[in-house]
């Protein structure tokens, strides 16, 4: 199996495929530099402005990684991600709108495997998935449960990596698309060593 | 009833983060769900969170809900009508 594309969003720059593609020049906070990343690459989700943190990131990220019009099989599409956050910064700001009325747009948004729901929602994708919450980032697992699904099931492609929020400073999307055809000089082995690498970038 | 209705529609674009609309793009007669706007169930929670907040209206049974947000028009007559504040 292949990694053929990955993408790395941080609060400093956009990288694809370890080459930048975008550099945050003017520190922009969290909300202001994802909504440029959005402008940049001309998506036209307006789910996206409702998403929380997490699933901004995680959601820019994938689309980033799949461009436009990406040639998968919907059916065999599946999601491995991971972090350590969870969505605890969503989290705290339910827990502060419940001291007044709290908002269901939020809650909705407590869960970290959500923002594989927006994903598999815009792309119609309906494969396995799975959100895992590590103390740190594990390569070794993620190729683990990776592996797994493509040795047991029709997987053809997988979405997966790490989706981090602590904070609107301190955040990170690291997310790669394996497949079991190499489809670019780019490409890379999918294994442990590959996946760190991209965590690197 | 001018008023209310833009103030309401300030309010529905910031509540419900329509990023990409403005009061002028929304029509007050246009429906709020479906092929109008095309909010979902979420929104159709905050819009109610909204009332609350905003008018100290509690929408007590739910099938009224289709009525009332039919469009901004719709909301802003239940408004005038039921507001506390």
């Amino acid at each position: 199996m292949y990694i053929n594309q990955y993408v790395c969003i941080s609060p400093d720059k956009v990288t694809i495929n370890n080459e930048s593609s975008i550099i945050n020049e003017e520190k922009s906070d969290f909300r202001v530099f994802t909504k440029q990343i959005y402008r940049s690459y001309a998506l036209q989700y307006p789910k996206f402005f409702k998403m929380d943190e997490h699933s901004r990131l995680g959601f820019l990220a994938a689309s980033l990684l799949l461009g436009p019009e990406p040639e998968l099989e919907n059916e065999n599409t599946a999601m491995v991600m991971m972090n350590a956050e969870s969505t605890l910064f969503t989290d705290s700001q339910y827990k502060e709108s419940i001291s007044g009325i709290p908002s269901p747009a939020l809650f909705v948004y407590t869960l970290p495997n959500i923002v594989m729901g927006e994903i598999a929602i815009k792309y119609k994708f309906k494969g396995e998935n799975i959100f895992l919450v590590e103390p740190a980032f594990e390569a070794q697992k993620l190729y683990d449960h990776t592996s797994l699904i493509f040795d047991t099931t029709p997987t053809q492609s997988c979405i997966a990596g790490w989706v981090n929020v602590e904070s609107t400073k301190n955040y990170l999307a690291v997310l790669y698309l394996v497949e079991r055809i190499a489809n670019s000089q780019k490409c890379i082995t999918f294994d442990p060593t590959n996946i760190e690498k991209t965590f690197q970038s | 009833m001018a008023e209310l209705i833009s103030s309401l529609k300030e309010q529905i674009i910031e509540q419900l983060n329509l990023e990409d609309l403005t009061p002028e793009d929304i029509d007050e007669k246009d429906p709020l769900f479906g092929d109008g706007l095309g909010l979902d169930s979420i929104d159709a929670l905050e819009l109610i969170v909204l009332l609350e907040r905003e008018y100290g209206i509690k929408v007590e049974n739910p099938a009224d809900g289709k009525k009332i947000f039919y469009s901004i028009e719709t909301m802003a007559d239940f408004i005038e009508k039921n507001r506390k504040k």
